[in-house]
Order: structure tokens, then C-alpha cells, then sequence
């Protein structure tokens, strides 16, 4: 082992100790701190965007392939569809707005025309049902989301009116059509904002009927089988649709929204920095008083034969050292209280009588968490690098002692 | 049939002065000398009168005004501070007054510390430091730490790992001057025998006369000068 190594490690573990130094101590854990509070919120901010993905998919497909107009010629790319093995299911569907109303209450719903065979292969409708069957879905019934089942007080059995687009074409031209009276057949709840704000779910055949398109639809739903990569395949596909029919992924209807995700995890990371850096900060604090304390043993090194390159690395070392140790505890500490989350969340909710809270405004009752090997990568080498920085400052010092100087020192 | 000698340091013609402000103080004036192998030298003077400084530019560790240090006869100057400091580690040993042990390692480390300047330590260099160490009365504290070691039992040490990589001079600046006259006495005595034994020239700078009676030569600095005689 080299001298300036050796030095350094006796400097932090001294001859004769079975704990080592305190200063030692207080900088690793002050590291491993910084580091633990890095790794859980960015596993936890990880968690928040893979739980939206994953609602985003559920609620979406894979992707959609749609043409910008109405689609009648659609069965074969469906029968293209069904024999590719990396298909799990394809789903034509048709969408727009309608006026709902109920014992006078009004809304504007977003409603979606599926067909219910086809549909329960790209989305897990039945997962969504929180009253009533999926199965009672006909040609004269809707689903209708959570919230604006509860705008319109509706409960399964309820009967609402329809109102279309089309019904202001009819009276243009002095025709007047009487609003559709549906059943509703279920509500349903996805957990995804957008979804159960305001939206209902219909056949294709009645959302067709409503909107005056008889055998067309809007566009195709498709869920991959997993592991299958959607943009490649999308890629692909795009590269044999006849145009002007494309396939758009999830990630490109969504890609505003999962920027902002991204940027909310990136500015946390950049923001939680911060801590390490205040870390680093006491690292090199510490180190300095170390170099002015140690002021004639560092002249003394050099007097017996340290260069002053030597030197400087020992300090260097001390630092990186620390930021490696700091590091791989505070990853430690961050990975064990992320398996503790729940109970401490759970926990903090009972105590602040908050779990109703937590519910309603995250739509989680547990804490979800996603971490990658690229999150860690990032956070080790952010944190090693401030902890070696820091010891930068010390050795640089350190490095500058002239030996007679430094052994005059007081 | 007795070892050739040569000379393996020299200062010659050594002038020093500090800029103090507006003041020019001159520390030293020309001052010469010169070690031979296994030869002592002690260098006697009152507090200021730049005793350590010599030693210093001795050791390379200051950059005189005028004059030069030869180091087994080649001169030192315009050599990188980092160079001088890997041939300083091989051939001068450095006693200081205050020991200056490190205090994380014990005493046996403290010793092999010079060894491990210069190259990995190995078995030879842990009997060497051994050897050394239990020749000046510390057998039973190779692993104590400078903190529990007394002012007499330190600087054994410190003239220990000044020996440890057999270096040709030893440059002593006050080794006794932390120790009470009894220990002091004895620390000098063993320092000296030591350095006999080894075959390094010594270099000693004290106060004490009957220490300085010790060295085959002696010499006086006065007025940043060296004299050969204590009055002049």
C-alpha cells in the first residue's frame, strides 16, 4: 500500500482505536444522509411517474392507430393485428362528446365507443368496475367514470339522457331528434385523473349510432404483449399502414406529461443535491481544521520525504473515501426505509388522520416506488464526486505547506 | 583497514536574510561546513542566532540567498522541492526537538513511516524498525501510541525512524531540548552511540556544551557566522 493511502486510512482509523475517528464518523453519515434522502425521493418520484405509466397504458394501449378522419376500412389492419404474435389485443373504438343530463343536471362527458369482446384484451375494464357488471354493456347502456357519476348523482340503474353533435345538424335542417334514454349499466374508476374526471364508455355500435357513423370508427387501441418495445414496433407498423392511417404510442399522446414527470424528478435530484453538497461542505470544513491542526505533521512528511503531491492525494483520498462509504450506506439506509414505507406512511396518516387525504389526492393507498441501476448510478457519482471535491480544498492546502514553514507552525 | 571517507554534506558560503516588514534581517552570513562519513558535528548558539535555519538549508527545506548544499558532493540547487524530498528520505535523517511523531500511528508505525517514503514495506524493514527500537529501551512499546509514551521515550522513537532507512547524515536540531538533564542525558548518550554504530555523520545542534562535547567537532554561530572556537 502506498504511504499517502496508508497515511489516510490510519488518519481515519488510528493505531490502537476500535472505532474510528469522529470527524470520520459525522462526515460518512452526513454523506450517507444526503444520499438516503436522494434515494428515496427519487425512488418515490420514480414510483408516482411508473404508477402513471402504468395508468396511462391501462387506460390507452400501447397505441393507437388512428387517421385524423373516420376510419371504415379498418378490418384489415385489425386481422393484421390479431395474427402478429407481439399483439396481445386491438380494439376499434370511437370517441367524441355528448351532452349528458340527469334529473336536470347537465354535463359534457367525453364518451368512448368500444367494442366490449375486442376491448377487454387492450383495456382491463373489468379492474375498473367499482359498480355494476362490465357484462351488462349494450347497445342501450353506459358506463359512466366515478366523478361524473357523482356530478350527475347517477347510480347503477339510473337512467340518463344523451344528447349529440348530430342533434344540432337535425335541426338545421328543421329536424328534431329526441335525446337517447340509456341505462346506466356501471361506473367505473381507473385512478387516472383525466379518465374519471368526465368520461363515459358505450358499444362502438351505440357511440356509431350517436354520432352518425355507421361501420366507421376513430382508430385502433393496441396492447403489446410485455416486453415487446412499442416504439420500434410502432415503427415498424408505420412503415406497412397504408397512409394516411398511423400509429401513435402512449409516449407520444403523452410526451407533455411525462416531460413535466421527468423534469419534476430531475429538478428533486438537482434540488436534493444540495444536501450532499451542504455534506461536502462539512467535509471540507473538517478536513481544513484536520490540514491546520495537523499543520507541522504535514511539514514533517514533507521534511522526511513526502512531495507535496503525495500529500495532497492522501487528503484527496480521505474525501472520496468518505463520499464511497457515505454513498453505499446512505443507498443502504435509503433502499431499507423504502421497504419500511408503508408502515411509516401508513403510520404518519393515523397519526395526522390523513389516510382519507392520501387517497383522494395521490389515488394511492400505498406508497408506490420505482428505482432503476441508472437512478443509483446517477447518485453515486454525484455524491462521490461533491464528498472527492470537497477533500480537494484540504489537500490543495495541504499540498501548498512549505515543510520549514509548517514545522515552525504553533 | 579503516572505511574511505568522503564528504557527504556541505554548506558553503550560506547567507540568509528575511524580509520583515520594512526590515531586512540577515540570519546568516557565509556561513561553511562540511560532514565527512561517520563524522559529528555539534553547532552551538544562542535562541536566533538561525541555527535551525542552517539546518534547514541544510536539509534542503529552505533556498539560501547565496551559497550552496551539496549532498555527497553534488550541489542541490535548482532541484524541484518534490525531487529533493525523495532524496532527502534516502540519505539525511531529521531529529527535531519536539519530536513530532505521528500521532495515529504507534511507535513501531511511526518508525516504518520513513521506510514507507521511500519503498514498500516489507519483513526486513518491520525487524530493522524492531531492532532499532528495542536498542533504545522501547521493546516493551512497539504499539504505543505517541500519547502514552513519556517526552524521553518519544524522541527514541523520533531517532529511531531518523535511522530507519540507514540515511548518511543525521541532522538534529535540540533533540534533548524537551527532556529534563537526567533523561536527556541518557536519550543523547544512546542518540550518539547509535549514530556511531549505524555509521551516519551526525549533525547536532543544541545548547547543551557537554552534548556538543560529544561530536568530533564543534562549532559556534555568532552573528550568523560559524567559528571553529567559542570565542572569536
Amino acid at each position: 500500500m502506498s504511504w499517502p493511502l496508508y497515511l489516510a486510512l490510519k488518519q481515519l482509523f488510528p493505531s490502537g482505536r476500535k472505532l474510528p475517528t469522529l470527524f470520520f464518523f459525522v462526515s460518512v453519515l452526513g454523506v450517507a444522509l444526503g444520499v438516503m434522502i436522494l434515494v428515496i425521493v427519487q425512488s418515490v418520484m420514480g414510483g408516482f411517474g411508473e404508477t402513471y405509466r402504468e395508468m396511462i397504458v391501462d387506460t390507452n394501449g400501447h397505441l393507437r392507430i388512428e387517421t385524423g378522419a373516420i376510419m371504415y376500412d379498418y378490418q384489415r389492419i385489425l386481422e393484421k393485428l390479431d395474427k402478429d404474435p407481439r399483439v396481445a389485443g386491438a380494439s376499434p373504438y370511437a370517441q367524441g362528446v355528448v351532452m349528458l343530463q340527469h334529473v336536470n343536471r347537465p354535463a359534457f362527458p367525453f364518451i368512448r365507443g368500444i367494442d366490449l369482446a375486442r376491448e377487454r384484451k387492450t383495456i382491463p375494464m373489468d379492474k375498473f368496475m367499482v359498480q355494476g357488471k362490465l357484462d351488462d354493456l349494450n347497445d342501450d347502456s353506459i358506463l359512466l367514470s366515478s366523478e361524473l357519476a357523482g356530478k350527475l348523482a347517477c347510480t347503477v340503474g339510473s337512467v340518463v339522457e344523451v344528447y349529440t353533435p348530430i342533434m344540432l345538424e337535425k335541426l338545421r335542417q328543421n329536424e328534431v331528434l329526441l335525446p337517447h334514454e340509456l341505462r346506466v349499466a356501471g361506473i367505473y374508476t381507473t385512478g387516472w385523473n383525466q379518465f374519471d374526471s368526465s368520461t363515459m364508455v358505450g358499444t362502438l355500435a351505440l357511440m356509431q349510432d350517436l354520432y352518425a357513423i355507421e361501420g366507421g370508427i376513430h382508430g385502433i387501441t393496441v396492447r403489446l404483449q410485455p416486453g415487446v418495445e412499442e416504439i420500434g414496433y410502432t415503427m415498424e407498423l408505420n412503415a406497412n399502414l397504408a397512409r394516411p392511417a398511423r400509429g401513435f404510442t402512449w409516449l407520444d399522446q403523452y410526451q407533455d406529461f411525462l416531460w413535466v414527470l421527468k423534469l419534476e424528478k430531475n429538478m428533486m435530484l438537482f434540488l436534493l443535491l444540495f444536501i450532499v453538497l451542504v455534506a461536502a461542505f462539512a467535509i471540507a470544513i473538517a478536513q481544513l481544521l484536520t490540514v491546520v491542526r495537523k499543520t507541522r505533521e504535514i511539514g514533517l512528511i514533507g521534511a522526511i520525504g513526502g512531495s507535496s503531491r503525495d500529500i495532497a492525494f492522501c487528503y484527496c483520498f480521505q474525501g472520496w473515501f468518505i463520499g464511497v462509504l457515505g454513498t453505499a450506506g446512505g443507498i443502504g439506509l435509503g433502499v431499507l426505509a423504502l421497504s419500511f414505507r408503508n408502515p411509516i406512511i401508513h403510520g404518519f396518516a393515523r397519526l395526522t388522520n390523513s389516510e382519507a387525504t392520501l387517497v383522494k389526492f395521490y389515488q394511492f393507498s400505498n406508497l408506490p416506488v420505482h428505482y432503476t441501476a441508472m437512478d443509483f448510478i446517477i447518485i453515486s457519482i454525484a455524491s462521490i464526486t461533491l464528498a472527492t471535491l470537497a477533500g480537494l480544498l484540504p489537500a490543495w492546502r495541504a499540498a501548498r505547506l512549505r515543510p520549514a514553514e509548517a514545522l515552525r507552525s504553533e | 583497514m579503516s572505511t574511505p571517507t568522503h564528504t557527504v554534506l556541505e554548506v558553503s558560503g550560506i547567507s540568509k536574510h528575511y524580509r520583515s516588514g520594512l526590515r531586512d534581517i540577515t540570519v546568516l552570513t557565509g556561513a561553511s561546513f562540511a560532514v565527512r562519513t561517520s563524522e559529528s558535528l555539534s553547532i552551538r548558539g544562542e535562541s536566533g542566532s538561525g541555527k535551525t535555519t542552517l539546518l534547514n538549508i541544510a536539509a534542503g527545506l529552505e533556498i539560501p540567498n547565496e551559497g550552496e548544499v551539496f549532498w555527497e558532493g553534488a550541489t542541490i540547487e535548482g532541484h524541484a522541492m518534490n525531487r529533493l524530498a525523495v532524496r532527502r528520505a534516502g540519505l539525511l535523517g531529521l531529529v527535531f526537538q519536539s519530536y513530532l511523531l505521528i500521532p495515529e500511528f504507534n511507535a513501531l508505525e511511526n518508525v516504518l513511516f520513513a521506510a514507507r517514503l521511500v519503498s514498500s514495506v516489507n519483513r526486513t524493514h518491520h525487524e530493522r524498525a524492531e531492532q532499532l527500537l528495542v536498542g533504545l529501551g522501547l521493546k516493551d512499546r512497539l504499539q504505543s501510541s505517541p500519547g502514552t509514551l513519556s517526552g524521553g521515550e518519544r524522541q527514541r522513537v523520533a531517532i529511531a525512524r531518523a535511522l530507519m532507512n540507514r540515511p548518511k547524515v543525521i541532522l538534529a536540531d535540540e533533540p534533548t531540548g524537551n527532556l529534563d538533564e537526567k533523561t536527556a542525558g541518557g536519550v543523547m548518550e544512546q542518540f550518539v552511540a547509535l549514530c556511531r554504530t549505524e555509521g551516519a555523520s551526525l549533525v547536532l545542534v543544541t545548547h547543551n556544551p557537554a552534548f556538543a562535547a560529544m561530536a568530533d567537532k564543534q562549532l559556534w554561530l555568532r552573528d550568523g557566522k560559524l567559528f571553529a572556537t567559542a570565542e572569536s
